[in-house]
């Protein structure tokens, strides 16, 4: 029997699942881990859930046989200028719905367990978003820059993160007129 | 004191001949090389330095001889000068025993082949040296690999000129050219030659031997910190002029040495060698390269073997038939190749995929599987697996 | 059943030193910049750690800073061998978002044009990896079939690398007069042109023996740490998006998803092989029934997709190429996160290659196939 026969998942193909099945069965499974479920437009089941929850959910999610939730697409974070959002896609070979777990985290702290564990993948994932956005990975392995230098001292995709130069240039003459389109006068004003 | 002179002048003229030789070889074959196998990869090559591009190597020549010589900080400095000039010996004294024509060889040892071997073997020396004194972890692979690589080839080579030896009754050059004259030990010993031929290739780090100076693993290998004058001395005059010294010795050995007819003698020792060059350029342009530890098994469980085999049964017919074992042991060479290659086609082939299905049957094989929904496939052709 | 992992294992009486070796980031065959830094016990590697960012151009920050239209134009140098697919997720990424209709015809010219940079990923690929094995003459071939889709692509796109082709609603522009002609030729040509690389090479026994069994990813580990493309269907998981979600023109087309079954370094190179030919018939097929009609619907000058996040993945040659893109509403994007196939490739190394020599570490970086510029974005 070839590895991913035993392994029940690879070549199992599709079993049908759609997007209120599963989503039944994620609140069936776990329910008490979850602060808000539903379905968006995309038809892939999008969940919040509180930092602390997430290694309970993602360990039952993935060792489920009908959800089988093995394949972890990406981990990200988004700086939401008030708070920190850290992103899980999740992906099945058995069925076509993905699942997107979210989570909000304190944007001064942010900190959330890490899921190496879980994920070979995640491993790197979690260096990145470290790495970029500042996301504390808890119990990661080793937690260190990935693509930036080991000397960098910001985490460069936050919102507010600023080389000193550019810092000192935008005190006095607010956005570089370069990156200014009509009607911006700061970068404060790009919504 | 005439004969002094005399001596002197006769070592100059060999010196001169011996350098010729070498540089020869070391312009002409890396612009050939370079050309055929320019053609193999449907390129031009180089084309245009003088016609066709002939002056390419004395261009390069001209441009490595200006560059400045870099000796790497916290190399191991004389041994990193000398260890090129040490390898330049290997091809330079080889030729000693060559006879070039029927009258002309630098020095008609009796014990020629012995001195070939001898000799040959020195050049492993500049490469490890070399390897080691570069202070760089490349360098130093390389050169253990070359090491290791030479030493084990090192002993079918012998062995195959053992067999010479034996048929031709004689460890003197020129005796063996001179038993040649009816028919050369190619068409006697074809098996012979195949194992010279492959032990060869491997002494002279060459595709699929070349392991010591792989580009694209170890980054050339043991010439990575040479420059200048130096690389030169490696990249063309050494390893081009192991080449030709192969080939000349190849050819005296195998192919009638000078023999041959309308041609005089060192323009026929000259068609072999160029002959010998193109099947090295062939397999450059061909081939991948091995890994080291299939390196030394086809040595080792391969190459050696045969060669012992070989042997052996060469022994045997000349005692058997002490006046005519030349058509004994060809019918043996030939009927040897022939099974030797054939099983070798299968039973490498057989080989490798039982490493790889592990304990699947063969039939369970089947390589490409259609993704849902199938649809039609264009006929594909069959890969033999 | 499976082949074991060969294990590093030295004579317990015997005391080995191990030498670090730093492979690159200047070195011929890391293919870009990346860097590995190998524990070595001899030839054998007992620890591989790979470092990434010396490519690192901040391209997420770089489209936060940028219209959605200005950073289209930068995308293509992300992964520059396959540019076109990086644009293709970023666009599908605003379509969605704004809900822009995409004309047929422009859906069909976008599968025309990334099948095309798919052979030519390949051939480079293909080309590559045998050349980190040793044998140079197929490189050239490839390289001289690569010359003629170049071509072509300039001819549709205007661009031999850095497409910036597919536009959003549509692409560029229609093609040009003489571009089904050419292209029919070239695709009548080609397979006898892969015919030829597998002569010289599929059957080598060299080849064979140092490929077959090298580098084997089971497909357990293969979904665990999230590879995908030609890697993963290596593996033996028959997993493509392009059937699987069947985004753009793909669904219209008939072709088949070559799957290896040992993950092996033979394996995938195979299936990058069997890949060419399946991307010589879409690319048939699509000649074939090219839809008529306008190639780019009306999209405003400035973009203001609506608040919201998006993810959008496209099959690259490397694998699943994903944007997930959120928008405040404003006219640059608020964040872009890229899902890069390469990246993910590079994290196995640490598991895959002790054990291994330092030839099959390169013969495995070699049948991966990353791209740095993607990876370290």
């Amino acid at each position: 029997m070839p590895a991913a026969e035993r392994e029940g998942m690879a070549t199992a193909g599709d079993n049908g699942l759609d997007a209120e099945e599963a989503l039944a069965r994620i609140e069936e499974l776990a329910g008490e881990h979850l602060r808000e479920i539903a379905i968006d437009d995309d038809g892939k089941v999008v969940i919040d859930i509180g930092a602390g929850d997430l290694r309970p959910l993602v360990k039952t999610l993935r060792d489920d046989g009908l959800l089988s939730y093995r394949y972890l697409v990406y981990i990200t974070a988004v700086d939401w200028e008030d708070h920190m959002q850290a992103l899980y896609l999740f992906r099945s070979m058995k069925h076509a719905v993905q699942l997107e777990v979210r989570a909000v985290l304190d944007r001064d702290n942010p900190s959330i367990p890490s899921i190496a564990i879980f994920y070979s993948t995640a491993c790197w994932h979690e260096r990145e978003t470290y790495d970029l956005m500042g996301v504390m990975f808890e119990g990661h392995p080793e937690l260190t820059r990935i693509l930036t230098g080991r000397k960098e001292d910001m985490f460069p995709l936050r919102k507010d993160a600023r080389p000193k130069r550019v810092q000192r240039r935008e005190r006095t003459t607010g956005l570089p007129p370069a990156l200014r389109l009509p009607g911006e006068r700061d970068w404060r004003e790009r919504a | 004191m005439i004969a002094g002179l005399e001596y002197l002048l006769s070592f100059l003229l060999a010196l001169v001949i011996a350098l010729a030789v070498i540089h020869v070889g070391g312009l002409v074959f890396p612009y050939l090389m370079r050309r055929l196998w320019g053609f193999v990869g449907d390129r031009h090559g180089p084309n245009r330095v003088g016609p066709f591009g002939f002056f390419q190597p004395i261009a390069d020549g001209i441009k490595l001889f200006t560059k400045e010589d870099i000796t790497p900080a916290r190399a191991n400095r004389w041994i990193f000068l000398l260890a090129p000039a040490i390898a330049f010996s290997t091809p330079l004294l080889v030729q000693a025993v060559i006879p070039f024509s029927e009258s002309y060889t630098i020095a008609d040892l009796n014990i020629g082949l012995v001195y070939i071997v001898a000799v040959g073997a020195f050049g492993v020396l500049g490469i490890l040296l070399a390897g080691w004194a570069s202070n760089n972890k490349y360098s130093l692979l390389g050169g253990l690999r070359s090491a290791a690589q030479m030493i084990s080839y090192e002993i079918p080579l012998l062995l195959t000129i053992i067999v010479v030896a034996m048929l031709a009754d004689s460890m003197n050059l020129g005796d063996v050219v001179a038993r040649q004259e009816n028919v050369w030990y190619i068409a006697v010993q074809p098996l012979a030659f195949i194992v010279f031929l492959v032990a060869g290739v491997a002494e002279l780090n060459r595709t699929p031997f070349d392991l010591p100076e792989a580009e694209s693993e170890l980054v050339s290998g043991y010439i990575t910190e040479y420059s200048a004058m130096r690389f030169a001395l490696f990249y063309g005059l050494v390893e081009w002029g192991n080449v030709t010294v192969w080939g000349l010795t190849t050819a005296t050995l195998f192919m009638g040495g000078w023999r041959g007819p309308f041609l005089s003698g060192p323009q026929w020792l000259a068609v072999k060698v160029i002959l010998m060059a193109l099947i090295i350029i062939w397999f450059f342009s061909t081939f991948p390269r091995l890994q080291v530890d299939q390196l030394m098994a086809f040595a080792w469980k391969i190459l050696i073997p045969i060669s012992i085999l070989n042997l052996a049964a060469t022994g045997l017919f000349i005692t058997l038939w002490p006046d005519d074992y030349l058509v004994p042991t060809a019918i043996f060479s030939w009927s040897a190749v022939i099974i030797f290659i054939a099983a070798f086609t299968f039973m490498v082939k057989k080989i490798l995929l039982n490493k790889r299905l592990g304990m699947k049957a063969r039939e369970e094989y089947e390589p490409w599987l259609l993704h849902k929904p199938p649809g039609p496939i264009p006929p594909r052709r069959q890969t033999g697996l | 059943m499976n082949v074991a992992r060969k294990k590093t294992a030295p004579h317990p009486y015997v005391r080995l030193e191990e030498m670090v070796l730093n492979m690159g980031p200047q070195h011929p065959s890391t293919h870009g910049v990346l860097r590995l830094v190998i524990r070595l016990n001899g030839e054998l590697v007992v620890k591989a750690e790979p470092v990434l960012g010396y490519l690192h151009r901040g391209f997420e920050k770089l489209a936060e800073n940028r219209t959605y239209y200005q950073f289209l134009s930068m995308l293509s140098r992300l992964d520059y061998l396959a540019g076109i697919f990086m644009e293709w997720a970023y666009v599908n990424c605003i379509e969605d978002l704004m809900e822009i209709e995409v004309p047929r015809r422009a859906e069909y010219l976008r599968v025309i044009a990334g099948e095309l940079v798919r052979i030519a990923s390949h051939q480079m690929s293909t080309g590559d990896f045998l050349l980190n094995l040793g044998t140079w003459t197929p490189f050239f071939w490839t390289f001289r079939d690569r010359e003629v889709i170049l071509d072509l692509l300039e001819m549709l796109t205007g661009q031999r690398m850095m497409y910036n082709y597919i536009r959003v609603g549509g692409v560029k522009e229609d093609i040009p007069a003489d571009f089904e002609r050419e292209c029919r030729k070239f695709l009548k040509e080609f397979p006898a042109k892969i015919d030829e690389y597998e002569k010289l090479v599929t059957d080598n026994e060299i080849f064979l023996a140092r490929t077959l069994g090298v580098g084997i990813i089971e497909p357990h580990e293969a979904i665990d740490y999230g590879l995908t493309g030609p890697n993963l269907r290596a593996s033996g998981v028959t997993w493509d998006l392009r059937k699987d979600e069947g985004y753009s023109a793909y669904g219209d087309f008939d072709f088949g998803i070559p799957i290896g079954k040992h993950g092996d370094c033979f394996d995938r190179y195979k299936c990058r092989i069997e890949e060419m030919r399946q991307s010589v018939r879409i690319i048939s097929e699509a000649l074939d029934g090219l839809p008529e009609g306008p190639v780019r619907t009306w999209t405003p000058p400035m973009l203001r997709p609506p608040a919201g996040s998006i993810y959008r993945a496209v099959e690259s040659p490397r694998g699943e190429w994903g944007n997930y893109l959120v928008s405040n509403g404003g006219l640059r994007p608020w964040r872009v996160k890229m899902r890069d196939p390469s990246f993910i490739a590079i994290s196995t190394l640490p598991r895959i290659l002790p054990g291994y020599k330092i030839a099959d570490v390169i013969a495995i970086g070699g049948s991966m196939d990353f791209m740095m510029g993607a990876a370290d974005r």
